[in-house]
């Protein structure tokens, strides 16, 4: 019987004819186990020698059975996941990635660099007065330097901010020093478009005003902000120029060394502590406001540049209206870690 | 400012090579533009002197006769303006036969009748200056006839100068060379101080009463028009072509060479910075010179080169001394009398001469005006007129008050030597400039601004090279700054010249410590969450774009957005003569800026400026699929697929969002009159979103479904707070509702959620129904309910619950889809 079991056990096909040859030879009304069963009818004598044989008899059944089961599932998993494959090379269901504009990847950087320095990043009106523009910056209507920066001037007297300084202005009328801040944003010059001119762009500024705040600190936290943009073998050059606003006045370079092409010095903007006659006009500001006069005597530190200069420079950008042109396939390529 | 390099080492004779002196201007804030090189004539042009000036008859050509020296006696025929009726013993240069200029060989050739050996040449046919308006013509005896141009006109480098507005004290080569000298430490050798002069001179002049208030500054400041005026004669002028070096100087600077006494005063004012005034004598009617505000408003006057100008009450002018209604005008101005000006206006006070006045080929008296005057007013009148002339420029940035004098016998001495003149003994000099106010400073004030280690001592050397005068005290400065440095008012002006001079190099590197005052607290929460939106919203598949804040009435029109309310008073184009009132527009322009058919999903963080005021907008668009097909079928972009985008950025903001049915008037005219909702946020309506309406995507060429949210920001925030979900097991039972289909089922929902409370843990849609077994007209939406509590929810607590909103649907008129 064992060798016919172990024949028809091995000749099952699947799990469902396993399970009827072990209901058939060791289910509860099985041979074998009715032969269990009949061993009561034997004499003592016999009985334990013949349980033994039986024992043994459905022991090596079970073992095949568990031993066949164990193949069938096998075979039939295989044969599953044979009949699931998929061409994994086939193209997925895309949700289409999405991505943020190169400026917004520069300014980034820049406020990542000002946030691990403590400063907090505000912003302002685009469409100012001229006062928070120009005079309490220290440019009054007469002054050459209104020169400098072409404006756009809208039919009811004010303006398209020409910087981002008059949110300097309107950041220390409301709040106390010590203060450290940047502010951001768009704007605009009465300029004809050309490759390296827009009438519209961005800015970065930053101000810092407390007691005691001295140029070398305008120093070191340009280099700072240098080293976070450029690598840590930047290096930032100082040289006088002039913006109304401050007192002394200077530009700043950058010097880059460039993995990929010419190192040099990149001209990055203007800098300068902050002019005592803007401090009076915020306190004059302040004091129209109902708001005490706290400005007088402090010292402070002003600088400003542009995330499209710094982008076009950094990244190889021929053309300063590619930032406005949104071509998908110009700023498409500025995701993932920017060098 | 260009200016020759031989010029500044004129006056510092131990002036560092040219190709050294980049760093050099640019550590003094005059960085370089450029450094170009002004190459000499070409060899093979020669001066030679005119014998004899003919004009040839029936043409427009004169016939020269020239002794060229080596060469003989040679004729050329000439179409120049100025070569008619020179006079013998002028000099001119000469391209001799054979000499090659760029791509043209000169020859001999006849034109009409006479033979032209050569050619008479123009500065720019030399390449040595713009000038093509006539030839170059030098006085007699300049050389030896036959010498080479290049004699006397040198190779020579030119250094362009950026200036900045606070400096100028420096739009001179004068201003240039004390700065180079201090900072370099070398030698400056002063121009000559001009013809020396003695006693009061023969022209009078009244200057204007101080004080004058201006319509747009009316309490500020008063302005004095002219404080310093100073006027000299000088008789019997040979008026003609100015020396070789003068020439050269002015034309490598960028100026035209006129004539001698043209080119005197532009000469003084590159050299010392002073502009000058001169005027022919004859129409100085009785010697006297009246400096008036222009008192009757739209008065005319026609200036040197022809233009006309309208002036008025606050232009200052320079008049005549002809008799007037009024004797003085400055007391008209203040006794408010209107007296004619009659003409005799010789210029606009440092802006341009006058007709009346200016210097002609006949001119032999001359009457120099040497002058300070009001940068401000001067200024006003510029802008106004649109006459930016290189004297306003400097005037208006500010002339050294103290200059007037030396300016006058500076143009003096020129018009003495070169012109055969006399000038009179006498200079007249009336008004007293105000001096800028001495300034008191401490070296511990200097270097607490600077952060940087300079001793008082060394501050006290820098000011004193830059020409002020310094009293120490100790530490305590008191400087007197030098009458050029106009721009130097208050302390921290010294503290920027010490460390100029010191060098900027030099500053350390240091970083403020402290912590900000306690009221800066939070002053980047604005910031911050907008750019964890744009964050999310890159994650959604969406690309951020950032597009122009113009816009246009007809740009306006065609999105169907608010009129712009804010206008340019000067557009740049007709595309842009205002400022955008809503962002959708400059989307949809995005998007049309495509390739057609190009699926988009873009969204934009900015500023619009509608009638209600300048706002920040968050705008999204997706055209085209959700996700594309491939070779299996994709998403496609449904209003469903763009809300459902909206839905997950809410869920991701933890923000609780609501859409609200919008129909009729309350639909935005940008979208489909049926696919328009508000957007609810946390509980706020924020703006809305819908599919763009199909008559505008079509104006934007734009085929198949576009679909739009414009959204205020900041996104209201809500309070949050953890709460320890229940573990206890839901409850579920399903419901239609059949109503009208002009119900939404934001309106069903909303009844729904009233009706049962907190118990409610969500409430979803899982079918939608017209057709057979429901009414016309109306819709069953199967909702099901899950309901969890604190504890398990028996049938006992749940069914009263479902009856109380069967109630509440049939009160609202609406009915209950039986099984």
């Amino acid at each position: 019987m064992q060798e016919q079991a172990l024949q028809e056990i091995a000749a099952t096909a699947d799990v469902e004819a396993l399970q009827q040859v072990k209901t058939k030879y060791v289910g509860k009304s099985g041979l074998v186990t009715r032969e269990l069963g009949s061993l009561g009818k034997l004499p003592p004598e016999e009985r334990k020698a013949r349980g033994a044989e039986i024992n043994a008899v459905r022991a090596a059944l079970d073992a095949a059975l568990t031993e066949r089961e164990g193949v069938l599932k096998r075979a039939a998993l295989d044969a599953r996941l044979a009949s699931e494959a998929i061409d994994v090379t086939l193209p997925g269901l895309q949700l289409p990635a999405g991505g943020l504009h190169p400026i917004t990847r520069v300014y980034d950087d820049l406020i990542g660099i000002f946030t691990r320095l403590g400063y907090d990043t505000v912003e302002g009106p685009e469409v100012e007065d001229e006062h928070h523009n120009f005079e309490a910056l220290n440019v009054p209507w007469y002054h050459p330097a209104r020169d400098l920066q072409d404006t756009f001037w809208l039919e009811d007297g004010r303006l398209l901010r020409t910087h981002t300084s008059p949110m300097q202005i309107r950041y220390m009328v409301d709040h106390t020093p010590p203060l450290k801040i940047v502010a951001r944003g768009k704007v605009y010059r009465y300029e004809a478009t050309d490759a390296t001119h827009e009438a519209m762009f961005h800015q970065l500024e930053g101000l810092v005003v407390g007691d005691g705040i001295k140029m070398s600190d305008l120093k070191g936290t340009v280099a700072e902000m240098a080293r976070g943009l450029f690598g840590a073998r930047a290096k930032v050059r100082f040289q006088p120029s002039y913006y109304p606003f401050t007192e002394p006045g200077a530009d700043f370079a950058v010097w880059w060394e460039n993995p990929r092409g010419e190192s040099k010095w990149l001209e990055l903007g203007g800098c300068g502590m902050v002019h005592p006659n803007v401090f009076r006009a915020v306190d004059d500001l302040r004091e129209a406001a109902g708001k005490e006069r706290i400005y007088e005597g402090k010292t402070g530190f002003a600088f400003g540049l542009g995330p499209e200069r710094i982008a076009m420079l950094k990244y190889g950008i021929p053309d300063i209206r590619y930032f406005y042109a949104n071509d998908p396939k110009v700023i498409g390529q500025f995701r993932g870690a920017l060098g | 400012m260009k200016l020759p390099y031989s010029w500044l080492q004129e006056l510092i004779p131990q002036l560092p090579p040219v190709n050294t002196l980049e760093p050099v201007f640019a550590q003094l804030g005059l960085p370089l533009e450029g450094i170009d090189p002004a190459p000499a004539p070409p060899a093979g042009v020669l001066l030679v002197s005119v014998s004899e000036a003919a004009a040839i008859p029936g043409t427009q050509l004169t016939k020269l006769t020239l002794d060229t020296g080596p060469h003989g006696q040679k004729t050329i025929a000439s179409g120049a303006p100025n070569a008619v009726g020179l006079p013998a013993g002028t000099m001119l240069a000469l391209v001799v036969p054979g000499t090659r200029l760029g791509d043209t060989e000169y020859g001999v050739r006849s034109l009409q009748g006479v033979e032209s050996w050569g050619m008479a040449a123009s500065a720019k046919e030399l390449g040595i200056g713009e000038s093509s308006a006539g030839l170059l013509l030098f006085p007699a005896g300049t050389a030896p006839v036959g010498t080479p141009l290049a004699d006397v006109w040198p190779a020579d480098s030119v250094l362009d100068i950026e200036i900045t507005p606070n400096r100028a004290d420096a739009l001179s080569v004068l201003g240039v060379a004390r700065d180079l000298a201090a900072f370099l430490k070398l030698e400056l050798k002063e121009p000559s101080q001009g013809l020396a002069a003695s006693g009061q001179g023969q022209i009078e002049v009244t200057l204007p009463p101080r004080a004058v208030t201006l319509e747009r500054d009316p309490s500020k400041k008063l302005r004095f028009g002219s404080d310093h005026f100073s006027a000299r004669t000088v008789s019997g002028v040979h008026n003609g072509p100015a020396p070789v070096e003068l020439q050269r100087r002015l034309t490598l600077a960028g100026m035209r060479s006129i004539d001698l006494i043209v080119d005197s005063s532009n000469y003084v004012m590159l050299e010392l910075g002073q502009p000058t005034a001169l005027y022919d004598r004859r129409d100085v009617t009785n010697d006297r010179i009246l400096v008036s505000f222009g008192l009757r408003q739209g008065e005319n006057v026609k200036d040197l080169m022809g233009g006309e100008h309208q002036v008025g009450p606050e232009d200052l002018l320079i008049l005549d001394g002809r008799e007037r209604g009024v004797m003085s005008v400055a007391d008209a101005f203040q006794t408010a009398q209107t007296p004619q000006t009659d003409g005799g206006v010789l210029g606009i006070a440092g802006i341009m001469g006058g007709d009346h006045g200016h210097v002609r080929a006949d001119t032999s008296e001359v009457v120099i005006e040497s002058a300070h005057f009001d940068p401000v007013l001067l200024r006003r009148t510029a802008t106004r007129l649109g006459l930016k002339t290189d004297a306003v420029y400097r005037y208006e940035r500010g002339v050294d008050p103290m200059l007037s004098p030396r300016g006058a016998n500076r143009v003096a001495e020129l018009l003495v030597r070169y012109g055969g003149g006399t000038a009179e003994a006498g200079l007249t000099t009336v008004g007293t400039p105000e001096l800028p106010a001495d300034i008191q400073v401490t070296g511990e004030q200097v270097r607490g601004l600077l952060g940087m280690h300079i001793d008082t001592g060394e501050m006290v050397d820098i000011l004193t090279h830059l020409g002020a005068q310094v009293k120490q005290d100790g530490d305590t400065l008191s400087v007197t700054p030098p009458t050029w440095r106009v721009d130097m008012v208050v302390w921290q002006d010294l503290a920027e010249e010490v460390a100029r001079l010191h060098g900027y190099a030099e500053l350390p590197e240091t970083l403020p410590t402290f912590s900000p005052h306690p009221d800066n607290h939070g002053a980047g929460v604005v910031s911050a969450a907008r750019r964890s939106l744009k964050g999310a919203l890159a994650g959604l598949g969406a690309q951020e774009v950032v597009t122009y804040t113009f816009t246009s009435d007809p740009e306006a029109e065609q999105a169907r957005s608010e009129a712009p309310s804010v206008k340019l008073q000067n557009p740049l184009t007709a595309e842009r003569t205002g400022l955008r009132t809503a962002l959708y527009p400059s989307l949809l322009k995005a998007t049309q800026n495509r390739p057609k058919g190009e699926r988009a999903l873009l969204f934009e963080i900015g500023r619009i400026f509608p009638a209600s005021g300048e706002a920040e907008k968050l705008g999204l668009l997706l055209r085209g699929p959700l996700a594309p097909s491939t070779h299996q079928a994709g998403v496609a972009g449904s209003f469903a697929a763009f809300k459902g985008l909206l839905e997950s950025l809410a869920a991701g903001q933890g923000a609780g969002l609501e859409i609200r049915q919008l129909r009729g008037a309350d639909v935005p005219p940008a979208l489909h009159p049926g696919i328009a909702g508000a957007v609810v946020w946390n509980g706020q309506e924020v703006g809305w979103l819908g599919a763009l309406h199909p008559e505008i995507a079509q104006g934007y060429g734009l085929k198949g479904d576009t679909y739009l949210l414009e959204v205020s920001l900041p996104l209201p925030a809500a309070e949050w707070a953890f709460s320890d979900p229940s573990r206890a097991p839901a409850a579920w039972r399903d419901l239609a509702v059949i109503a009208p289909q002009s119900v939404s089922y934001g309106e069903v929902a909303a009844l729904l959620r009233k009706e049962v409370g907190p118990q409610l843990e969500s409430l979803e849609p899982f079918d939608v129904y017209v057709g057979e077994q429901i009414p016309e007209g109306q819709r069953s939406v199967a909702v099901r309910l899950t309901f969890r509590g604190e504890k398990t929810l028996s049938d006992s607590e749940v069914d009263p619950v479902m009856e109380r909103l069967i109630g509440a649907v049939r009160a609202a008129g609406w009915a209950i889809r039986e099984k």
